[in-house]
């Protein structure tokens, strides 16, 4: 019992710091341009996917595919910021949202053609033995993607305290006028936001594809759960999206070991509700209630 | 301002002369199908377009209160025997409460919030749906839903459900249409323009906002039942987020804010897609690029756009004749 529990909150917080991963790149956009984008699901399958390819074209070491990973999702979230989204910047909301599910359908679609629509399965790059701590098992699987998102967080941490361009996107983050007033070019960090932030989803992609299996749907289930660790964030706190993230992994885990794998969903959007009506803010604001 | 009044009520009477007579002259199957999924879909959409266009904020959540008005109608109908008819009541209360349960408690939130409790709702409804077995026979869905009787006789055909649908849409566009001419129309725009100094003149804005989004509510629930007994058998996956994202897209590209809007966008977002079969397996990529068209160079939506230039170029229609009637004679 006490092992299965820890077992379980191991699981969660894997799956979790995967879901943050999402996350963090979904409040990035939104504190730039205030959209929830829509389309970062698909990016999460276009990293799964070019992972796979660079991997069956022989590319095998694990750096070097997550590499292809991020670098095809970051030229792609630049291109698609540059082409589809830039000019909305002063259109009203519901509009650029529109866009961002428009874009979406088109990169899962256009996935869908040129990579087909079939499933494929990915190898575990760290082998299939599980590690035995004490009476625990940890699987592989689960140690690397902790490793991968703790390196993609605390890289990310550095780049926005200690670089020009980290800093200048936070500013834009703060106030776009007044960052631009000050002389930020404004349309490049936004440009470089979309980029990273299709990067981390990208490198989610390259994890989660041992577990959910590659193909241009395999975004769907991390939409829902990135959705709702976005909400706990409050949508624009990058650490409320990190512990958020790992709330719901481990909420999750224990729902599925405890009370039933069907109802998980509900129960992860109850909580979501509560969150809602108790820290509208989110979960690092301190205000509570309505 | 009598003539304008005049003028609109026969453009009105000649775009319902001119719907009605559709199914006499054109009749071919699927066309008449795609025009009464339409038809449906237009009725929540002319509801949410009134959300999203007097409060400024976007649901996402409308295929779950669709879903609640769809297996509330599905379940007693074919569970408990009742009639279409006997079922509409309870719709109409159903879907109302489930407004209030999700608009009261978020409409209050920081603006956008809505949007989010609503993806929460949808989702919620949709799993419910999935996995209450016992209730709604989980992911099989529900079958064999009848059909609804009028004086008698069950409406069966296409052409009499183009009709009915016909019907529930124009009650529906009528009912906005008074709301948005009436007290809770001024207060809704008043709220719009300038929501403290709305309240400072004593409109109770959170109020208005519920009450606007209850009446959606309604509406999607009452289209919800609509559907159900239409296609007679519904389940869990026509309820998902994409559905409620259809919705939204709806309204924004015919033009947020505006009935015939909704109208409109819901024709071209229902009837786009199926046209674009014929290019096989790329049109759903093109589906997505017309979205993105569409909000880069009609960004106020299909109606304003067309309205705007139809009023340009009687503008410069008449400014050439009248130049020419004042035009020096030799």
């Amino acid at each position: 019992m006490g092992a299965f529990f820890i077992e379980q909150v191991i699981q969660g917080i894997c799956l979790g710091s995967l879901y943050s991963l999402v996350a963090v790149g979904l409040v990035m956009i939104y504190q730039a341009v205030s959209v929830f984008n829509f389309a970062h699901a698909d990016l999460v399958a276009l990293g799964g996917i070019a992972a796979f390819v660079a991997y069956r074209s022989g590319v095998t070491a694990f750096v070097l595919t997550g590499l292809c990973a991020f670098a095809a999702c970051f030229v792609t979230g630049m291109l698609v910021e540059r082409v589809a989204f830039r000019p909305l910047l002063r259109a009203p909301g519901q509009n650029y949202l529109i866009a961002t599910i428009g874009i979406g359908i088109v990169l899962r679609n256009l996935m869908r053609i040129i990579f087909s629509a079939d499933v494929f399965a990915f190898p575990s790059v760290f082998g299939s033995d599980p590690l035995i701590v004490g009476s625990v098992l940890i699987v592989p699987d689960n140690i690397a993607i902790l490793l991968v998102t703790t390196i993609a967080v605390v890289a990310l941490h550095l780049f926005f305290k200690k670089t020009l361009l980290g800093k200048s996107m936070r500013a834009v983050a703060q106030d776009r006028e007044a960052a631009q007033v000050m002389g930020i070019n404004v349309n490049r960090s936004i440009s470089w936001t979309y980029g990273l932030s299709a990067g981390l989803a990208g490198l989610a992609g390259l994890l989660v594809a041992p577990v959910f299996y590659v193909s241009a749907e395999m975004g769907g289930p991390l939409r829902m759960k990135a959705f709702i660790a976005f909400i706990l964030a409050g949508a624009d706190s990058i650490w409320g999206a990190i512990i958020g993230g790992c709330i719901i992994g481990i909420t999750e885990a224990l729902a599925v070991g405890f009370i039933s794998s069907r109802f998980k969903d509900v129960i992860l959007f109850f909580l979501m509700t509560l969150f809602l009506v108790w820290k509208p803010g989110g979960l690092l604001s301190r205000r509570n209630g309505a | 301002m009598r003539m304008r009044a005049k003028r609109i009520v026969l453009g009105v009477a000649g775009v319902l002369v001119l719907i009605a007579a559709v199914p006499l002259v054109y009749s071919q199957e699927y066309f008449l199908h795609l025009c009464i999924m339409a038809m449906i879909s237009a009725i929540v959409a002319v509801g949410l377009s009134l959300v999203s266009g007097y409060t400024g904020q976007m649901s996402l959540g409308h295929a779950g209160l669709y879903a609640v008005g769809a297996y509330t109608s599905a379940l007693l109908t074919t569970r408990f025997g009742v009639s279409f008819w006997g079922a509409v009541p309870a719709v109409l209360v159903v879907s109302a409460l489930a407004g209030v349960v999700i608009g009261a408690p978020s409409i209050r939130l920081k603006a956008g919030y809505l949007t989010i409790s609503t993806v929460a709702f949808g989702e919620i409804v949709h799993q419910t749906a999935r996995n209450w077995d016992k209730v709604t026979k989980g992911p099989t869905g529900i079958g064999a839903i009848p059909s609804p009787e009028l004086f008698g006789l069950e409406v069966m055909t296409l052409r009499a459900w183009y009709y009915f649908a016909f019907v529930f849409l124009l009650i529906a566009v009528w009912i906005s249409a008074r709301i948005v001419n009436s007290h809770i129309g001024r207060a809704l725009r008043a709220i719009r323009e300038h929501e403290p100094a709305a309240q400072v003149m004593g409109i109770n804005s959170s109020y208005y906002k519920v009450l606007v989004f209850v009446v959606s509510a309604v509406f999607a629930g009452m289209a919800g039942a609509l559907y159900a007994h239409f296609i007679t058998f519904i389940a869990p996956d026509n309820f998902t987020l994409n559905e409620s994202i259809g919705f939204l897209v709806m309204t924004v590209v015919g033009g947020i804010g505006a009935i015939s809007g909704a109208v409109f966008g819901a024709f071209v977002v229902t009837i786009i897609p199926e046209y674009l079969r014929a290019f096989g397996d790329i049109r759903l990529v093109l589906y997505g690029l017309i979205l993105v068209l569409f909000v880069l160079f009609m960004p106020k939506g299909l109606v304003p756009f067309i309205a705007e230039h139809v009023r340009r170029w009687t503008r410069r229609a008449t400014r050439s004749q009248a130049s020419r009637d004042t035009a020096p004679r030799r």
